[in-house]
């Protein structure tokens, strides 16, 4: 290949409801950029994406991506849609340095390619780039086309691993979900001390109280006391999730509005946590908390039955979060005894707060 | 018409195989003197199958690896002009068969698209049929053609008669698609909600199984209403919306 400029310019496709993946593409190609030129982004959308997509929003996202010696500097342009791209062509002119970020759609790609190739052959362009960003998140292929000392044109392709670079406020914010970051106020050796005593005793409301008074709540009467038990078993599930080394975030009390109307008002469908690890991939879990009452020693069969029926809710679980669902993996956060009633959990992990550690390592 | 007796067109098999066959059939033609198949691990099978039902014709066919073409068209140093379908199979298929063409050839091969125009939801019918253009000629274009339920069933590996055995199940040659329309059980609103979760569960497992054998986007899936009482059954059918499996309540 002859003389090669370096990438200046990186073109993405803003897809529907998906302003992590621009956003997240955007992020690896410009992390592999060691020029010390500026380079800049250009952001093609089309009015139906607009539509469910807050371009603004992710354009000013996309603004504070760095590279050496600053940030992206971002132009954003409105393309035809999906109906009218054949007719009325791509509003695109290809530079020298120009990167093409490998986006979702087949016909974006066929004809970004087509620019690309006449720009090389007609307009003498030197190198361009496409860079694609595989599924599992941590793979990236480049690929730099060029003219060929010997004759014609030639691609070189060069591929390697890099960190994730997901971020869950990105993944989260076209999906219409509403949630809360963890508290941070909770003592480690505290936690510790609870997690410990949770795992040794087999039944009994101390490790209720003393979940409680690790929480800061007082115990009450009645049917809240369980509301109760379950908002502090949450917290704290919440903690030992964003203190763990491999969770880069997490959000519980995860919100989506649901189909069933009660008194006029619908009814929201809440999920207790959603984290994303360092290695890229996303967790949905759910917190049980059960079997403190003496009920896994008089009503086994019940703990089960009812540690299945969530298991297998967790199993087909679908939230509106565009992500590859290849990357999702599934939890329930639960007591130590009804962890030891669970029966056959296939897929999804299944574990105790003490056991929580362990499971997210190889997450 | 154009001459294409010194072309080849390389067409992607993906996880829908009857749309890649459908595009063969649409381009007879166009006369191209070859028709190479592009398949994955995941798609050899069905590739195969493609060439089996489409039959020897005046038409030189070829299977191969997406990641071998190269050695093909290095083989194949007669073909005068390379061309590329992409729209079937997974974008790095795409990507890499455009590079590897390329790099063997040192010009690049002319893109074809399939291209549908749809209402305006995005996943209702197509509104102006569907063509196949060429992107260096986008005048050339042919329509893509229909085809029937027993040239679906083969390269879907599902035999006619249980296509026509299993309820709700149907292809439509208009839309070159199977359907699957999920009845609610007719005593719904008196089961108990274990029942209803059992029924829950075996309809997802029942779609999961049909989508990995005849590809997600050669089957559309419908359901009736669940009824809106008892309550949980507004939960199963949020369930089955999460699972694309849409039809509201009543």
């Amino acid at each position: 290949m002859t003389a090669i400029t370096l990438p200046k310019r990186l073109v993405a496709v803003a897809a529907p409801k998906n302003s992590a993946l621009t956003l997240s593409s955007l992020k690896n190609a410009a992390s592999s950029i060691k020029s010390g030129e500026p380079v800049s982004a250009l952001i093609l959308y089309d009015a139906s994406v607009a539509k469910v997509t807050d371009i603004d929003r992710l354009a000013t996202e996309a603004g504070r991506i760095a590279v050496e010696g600053g940030t992206l500097e971002i132009e954003t342009r409105e393309i035809p849609v999906i109906n009218d791209l054949i007719e009325q062509g791509l509003p695109y002119e290809p530079r020298e340095g120009d990167c093409i970020l490998v986006p979702a759609m087949q016909l974006h790609i066929a004809l970004l390619l087509k620019r690309l190739g006449w720009a090389v052959e007609y307009m003498h362009l030197g190198t361009v780039y496409l860079c694609q960003t595989e599924p599992d998140g941590q793979s990236v292929e480049w690929k730099i086309i060029g003219r060929n000392p010997e004759g014609g044109f030639a691609v070189k392709t060069i591929s390697f691993t890099k960190p994730s670079h997901d971020n869950l406020e990105w993944i989260l914010a076209d999906s219409g979900l509403t949630y809360k970051w963890p508290e941070t106020r909770f003592v480690d050796s505290e936690v510790e001390e609870f997690l410990e005593l949770e795992e040794r005793l087999v039944d009994g409301e101390s490790v209720t109280y003393a979940l409680l008074g690790l929480v800061g709540l007082k115990p009450v009467r009645g049917g809240k006391m369980g509301l109760r038990v379950g908002t502090a078993f949450e917290e704290v599930t919440g903690h030992c999730f964003a203190e763990h080394d491999s969770i880069v975030s997490v959000v519980i009390n995860v919100e989506v509005d649901g189909q069933a109307v009660i008194a006029g008002k619908k009814v929201k469908r809440e999920e207790d946590v959603v984290a994303l690890t360092k290695r890229g991939n996303l967790i949905y879990a759910s917190c049980k908390y059960k079997g403190r009452s003496h009920s896994a020693l008089s009503r086994p069969q019940t703990i089960a039955a009812s540690m299945q029926k969530e298991v297998s809710r967790v199993r087909s679980l679908v939230l509106p979060i565009k992500f590859p669902k290849e990357r999702i993996h599934r939890m329930v956060i639960t007591t130590t005894p009804a962890v030891q009633l669970a029966g056959e959990t296939g897929e999804v992990i299944v574990t105790n707060l003490a056991g929580l550690s362990d499971s997210l390592k190889h997450l | 018409m154009m001459d294409g007796e010194n072309e080849a067109i390389v067409v992607p098999v993906g996880m829908s195989p009857v749309h890649s066959f459908r595009i063969l059939k649409s381009l007879a033609d166009r006369d191209f003197g070859m028709v190479i198949l592009a398949v994955s691990d995941q798609t050899q099978a069905t590739g195969q199958a493609i060439l089996d039902v489409f039959g020897d014709g005046d038409t030189e066919t070829k299977l191969t690896r997406y990641d071998n073409i190269a050695k093909l068209v290095e083989r194949n140093s007669g073909i005068e002009q390379w061309n590329l379908l992409m729209g079937p199979g997974t974008r790095s298929m795409a990507i890499t068969l455009w590079g590897e063409i390329l790099n063997a050839t040192g010009d690049f091969p002319r893109i074809w698209v399939d291209h549908r125009r749809k209402t305006k939801k995005g996943k209702g019918k197509p509104i102006g049929g569907e063509d196949i253009v060429n992107l260096a000629d986008r005048k050339e274009r042919y329509k893509i053609v229909p085809i029937g339920d027993e040239y679906a069933c083969a390269i879907s590996g599902i035999g006619i008669e249980e296509l026509r055995e299993t309820e709700g199940l149907s292809w439509k040659p208009l839309y070159s698609r199977f359907f699957y329309h999920i009845k609610v059980p007719s005593d719904a609103k008196g089961m108990a909600s274990s029942a209803g979760r059992a029924w829950e569960e075996e309809v997802a497992r029942n779609v999961k199984e049909l989508r990995d054998r005849l590809g997600r986007h050669a089957l559309e899936i419908s359901r009736d209403p669940v009824p809106s009482e008892p309550k949980f059954w507004l939960r199963i059918g949020e369930r089955l919306d999460d699972l694309g499996i849409k039809g509201g309540s009543k």
